[in-house]
């Protein structure tokens, strides 16, 4: 069906970069989900496979299509918009209709638009709308009503622009796994955009970090969580997010095993970093510090109950960490100073001048 | 409740005075229906003027305005000329507020510098070189013909800056990702401004239709001076007809104000929340 | 996207655009440059007699001229009696409109009912009122059609009434802008009505006032049916306006003067409409 690839396409408006020298393969049937701090550029990047914005530099492909100078009527794309961008004087069934109706290549006979629209209000419990406006509906229902004209033209690939962001809590949860589900049902290309690292973690096939207009790191969101390529990555996903502190790498044999120092104490390496620089940045997840350990030293700020389980916040040096800490475990109390357990194979380090991770 | 004695002494006291001003602003409209029912003779002769019809009273003022006063062609004519005027402004407005709002082309602010420096030139000012062109393509002559004065009344007017810029406003007001949305749709340009530019606007359409209407209708000095032979009188100027010099038709003319009146007034009535909102585009927000 | 596409797009906007200015041209622009020329040349009284270049001294003759002053003072005048007041009156009965009361709606009806009468009707209206031998109020000597400033405060009058509605309706409109909150606070602060009128209300519907200013003032410069159903340009010519003055200067000999006075009357909207232009642009910058 259909891939998207970005081949070193650059967009510019003025002097401003939003997308910079990005390359990127979307497999076909692929859920792939662009994610970054706001003004990074994602959204930049979907409305260019759109057509709404034209491409600067570089090729843009659709399946084996180059499309940079397709119109965007023509490249068989759905979107969905964060503020849904529904008309809002037409009936739920006209707009569901539109794209239908509107289309400029073969459109379908009244009977088989009805029955398009019918099937798609149906997958997303429509049905008893159809005949309501927009502004008689809730936001859950109008994000539906837009969701299913996206789907009414069976396009080759679904764009969405942070589709859940006007949604509240509790109905974002529901309608991940909606979404989710359609793809699974619909068995085509999402390319789908976010600053929500739980709404990229819980529903990519592979996650793109963008930061500046340029692309950090693409892959499965476990491998991303696992192994970030740099310092931006780290630090941005993941919840808390991973604690950082600066150190020197210790490999005089004199001075006894392996470790990393750091103005806190000493993280212990299992085996020797691949690297033969002097200054690291250190990176543990939460989950990976352990209370009354004794390779570092830290300061209790306050203590976090989520029920399920606690996150400890300390000051370790400069830095806030967090320590996240199983329910049952006795809890340490605020002011006291406790000791931190490393796990040395679940330490990250990266160059702190090119921010990239050290293998 | 110990507050509503003096609450309700209050309210009372602002409709003694709301009826009063309203006793006053409609008062000349009562003196003009009281006119109109007034025999034109008692009204000329009446020693000391009145504020009730003089008798007898002639309750067939107003359809005698048709008859005698010949109401009727100059209803139908104003009633062609305002729909002429009415259609053709908002379909040119509509047109040029959509270049303006959603194109992209060559000398784009020229052209509506141009086009918003045409409200510093009424009709009241080129009044006389109007006329003059008019005159010299022959559609202004004592003995212009139907055509001729229906196209002398209604040309200057086919297009108009005030609505132009009315409409674009609204049209600006279209969320841009409707725009795009629209776009990915499939909806071509002219599609866009059928089915979903012009829907959407469709309060402010409607509230510049009304102004254009209140205003078609309304026009005194352009006829007056475009329309040679009192064959194609717009109602305005039909007015003119009824003199003091034929005591006979004298309370016709002041019937044939108040049917004059009568078709804006029904408009007012029924769509008042747009024509306001068209009147006041520009005062407030 | 792409060259064809932008060639398509300045296609469609030039074929949108096409109608308005084809009207604005031939309309607007084209009599605009004919009045110049009209101010420029004397044509000859015979029919296709041909014209004789008179020059920029003529056409300041004519604005210099006793004609043109005289139809500039009255158009003053006219202004003087219809614009204040018609404000103080849209403002009066505004603040008495906006508040609520069962029943309001029908009040704000009525005040801006006037909005339904075009100026020939509302000069047959005040016929019944001021005109010398019908009227009821004939024998009021400040509204009397036989001396000059008494008749043209009668068509002026008209006009006040005529322009009510409008005047109501965009007051009302503004006075609904003003916070409630505020006048509360207002009161709460000592502020009595008065001093609440003219120390809050008043500059929140300054913007408001202003454009009605302007609006009644370009309605005084189009004054006509007024001055022609009620007092005929008389007595002695004292009502005859600016505009009045220029219908009267069709013939080909009074081209000349036409054309001039009506590039002056051009140059006074021009005035008004800088006046607007500068007041706009202090409330886009110094507003909200
Ligand atoms: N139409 C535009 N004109 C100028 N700058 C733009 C335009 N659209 C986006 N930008 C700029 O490009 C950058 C990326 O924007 P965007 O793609 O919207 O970011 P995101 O969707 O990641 O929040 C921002 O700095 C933004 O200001
Ligand atoms: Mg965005």
């Amino acid at each position: 069906m259909s891939s998207v690839s970005f081949d070193h396409v650059t967009k510019r408006f003025g002097d401003t970069t939003a997308v910079d020298d990005l390359t990127l393969e979307v497999a076909d049937r692929e859920f792939m989900v662009l994610l970054g701090p706001s003004g990074c550029g994602k959204t930049t990047a979907l409305r260019m496979i759109a057509g709404l914005e034209s491409v600067t530099e570089g090729e843009l492909r659709i399946g084996e299509r180059r499309v940079n100078d397709v119109d965007a009527r023509d490249r068989d794309i759905s979107m969905v918009f964060q503020s849904y961008a529904l008309y809002p004087h037409m009936t739920v069934r006209k707009n569901i209709e539109s794209p239908l109706v509107a289309t400029r290549h073969a459109r379908p006979a009244a009977a088989e638009r009805a029955a398009r629209v019918r099937e798609a209000a149906d997958v997303l419990d429509l049905a008893p709308y159809l005949d309501r406006k927009p502004g008689e509906l809730s936001g859950g229902q109008r994000q539906r009503v837009a969701l299913a004209r996206a789907i009414v033209r069976r396009p080759q690939v679904f764009l969405m622009d942070e589709p859940l962001s006007n949604l509240d809590a509790k109905l974002r949860t529901q309608t991940r796994l909606e979404l989710v589900e359609l793809w699974r049902r619909l068995e085509a290309t999402f390319i789908y955009v976010t600053h929500d690292q739980v709404e990229a973690m819980t529903m990519a096939s592979r996650i793109a970090v963008i930061a500046d207009g340029r692309l950090q790191q693409v892959g499965p969101p476990q491998a991303v969580y696992d192994r970030p390529a740099n310092l931006f990555v780290a630090g941005f996903i993941g919840s808390p997010p991973m604690n950082m502190i600066a150190g020197e790498v210790d490999r005089s044999p004199l001075a006894g095993p392996l470790r990393v120092r750091t103005a806190i104490g000493n993280i212990p390496l299992p085996t020797p970093p691949t690297t033969n620089l002097h200054s690291v940045v250190a990176g543990i997840r939460p989950e990976h510090l352990r209370l009354g350990g004794s390779d570092l030293s830290v300061e209790v700020l306050n203590v976090e109950q989520l029920g399920h389980e606690r996150h400890v916040i300390c000051r370790a040096g400069d830095a806030r960490w967090v320590v996240r800490q199983a329910a049952h475990e006795p809890a340490p109390a605020v002011g006291e100073r406790v000791g931190l357990g490393v796990d040395g194979a679940s330490l990250h380090l990266f160059d702190p001048t090119s921010t990239e991770r050290i293998a | 409740m110990a507050t509503d004695a003096p609450r309700r002494g209050a309210a009372i006291g602002w409709y003694v005075l709301l009826s009063a001003l309203s006793l006053i602003v409609l008062f000349p409209v009562w003196m003009t229906i009281a006119r109109a029912l007034s025999d034109g003779s008692a009204t000329l002769f009446a020693r000391t003027p009145s504020v009730l019809p003089y008798s007898p009273i002639q309750w067939d003022a107003f359809s005698r305005a048709f008859t005698e006063g010949g109401l009727g062609r100059p209803l139908l004519v104003s009633g062609l000329v305002t729909l002429i005027i009415v259609a053709a402004q908002t379909a040119t407005a509509v047109g040029a507020a959509y270049a303006f709002a959603f194109l992209e082309f060559p000398f784009k602010r020229i052209v509506m510098v141009l086009c918003a420096a045409t409200l510093l030139l009424p009709i009241e000012v080129t009044l006389i070189a109007n006329i003059q062109t008019l005159q010299e393509v022959g559609l202004v002559s004592p003995s212009q013909g139907f055509g001729e004065a229906i196209g002398a009344l209604t040309l200057p007017f086919l297009a108009q800056a005030f609505g132009i810029f009315l409409i674009r406003q609204g049209f600006l007001g279209i969320p841009k990702d409707l725009r795009d949305a629209a776009q990915l749709d499939g909806y071509s340009d002219l599609g866009f401004l059928r089915r979903v530019a012009v829907p959407v606007t469709r309060p402010v359409i409607g509230s510049f239709v009304l102004i254009a209407f209140l205003s078609a209708y309304n026009q005194y000095v352009w006829p007056r001076f475009s329309v040679k032979t009192n064959r194609w009188d717009t109602v305005q100027l039909a007015l003119r007809r009824f003199g003091l010099d034929n005591p006979d038709q004298l309370n016709l003319g002041f019937a044939a104000a108040i049917i004059a009146a009568l078709p804006v007034l029904v408009l007012l009535l029924v769509f008042q929340k747009q024509l306001i909102r068209g009147l006041t585009a520009g005062a407030v927000k | 996207m792409g060259k064809r596409r932008n060639v398509r797009q300045w296609a469609l906007a030039y074929a949108l655009l096409l109608p308005s200015l084809v009207v604005f041209a031939v309309f607007a622009y084209l009599p605009l440059y004919r009045l110049v020329h009209f101010s420029l040349y004397q044509q000859s009284s015979r029919l296709g007699g041909g014209e004789r270049y008179v020059g920029f001294g003529a056409v300041w003759d004519v604005l210099s001229g006793e004609r043109f002053l005289q139809g500039t003072w009255i158009t003053i005048k006219f202004l003087i009696f219809t614009v204040p007041a018609g404000i103080a009156l849209g403002v009066l009965l505004a603040m008495a409109a906006h508040r609520r009361l069962k029943g309001i709606k029908i009040f704000q009806t009525i005040f801006s009912s006037t909005v339904a009468s075009s100026v020939a009707v509302s000069s047959v209206v005040f016929l019944t009122l001021v005109n010398e031998q019908i009227g009821l109020l004939r024998n009021v000597s400040w509204l009397s059609l036989k001396s000059p400033n008494s008749a043209l405060f009668a068509a002026a009058l008209s006009s006040v009434w005529q322009n009510l509605g409008l005047t109501f309706v965009i007051v009302l409109a503004a006075l609904q802008t003003v916070p409630e909150e505020l006048l509360e606070a207002a009161h709460l602060d000592g502020y009595g009505a008065v001093r609440r009128f003219f120390r809050v209300v008043v500059p929140l519907i300054s913007p408001a006032l202003f454009f009605l200013a302007i609006v009644l003032v370009v309605y005084g410069f189009q004054a006509y049916a007024q001055i022609e159903l009620i007092t005929g340009g008389g007595p002695l010519r004292s009502t005859e306006t600016l505009l009045y003055r220029i219908t009267k200067l069709q013939k080909n000999t009074d081209l000349q003067v036409g054309a001039s006075m009506s590039l002056g009357l051009f140059g006074l909207t021009f005035l008004v409409a800088l006046v607007q232009f500068r007041l706009l642009e202090r409330r886009v910058t110094y507003g909200n």
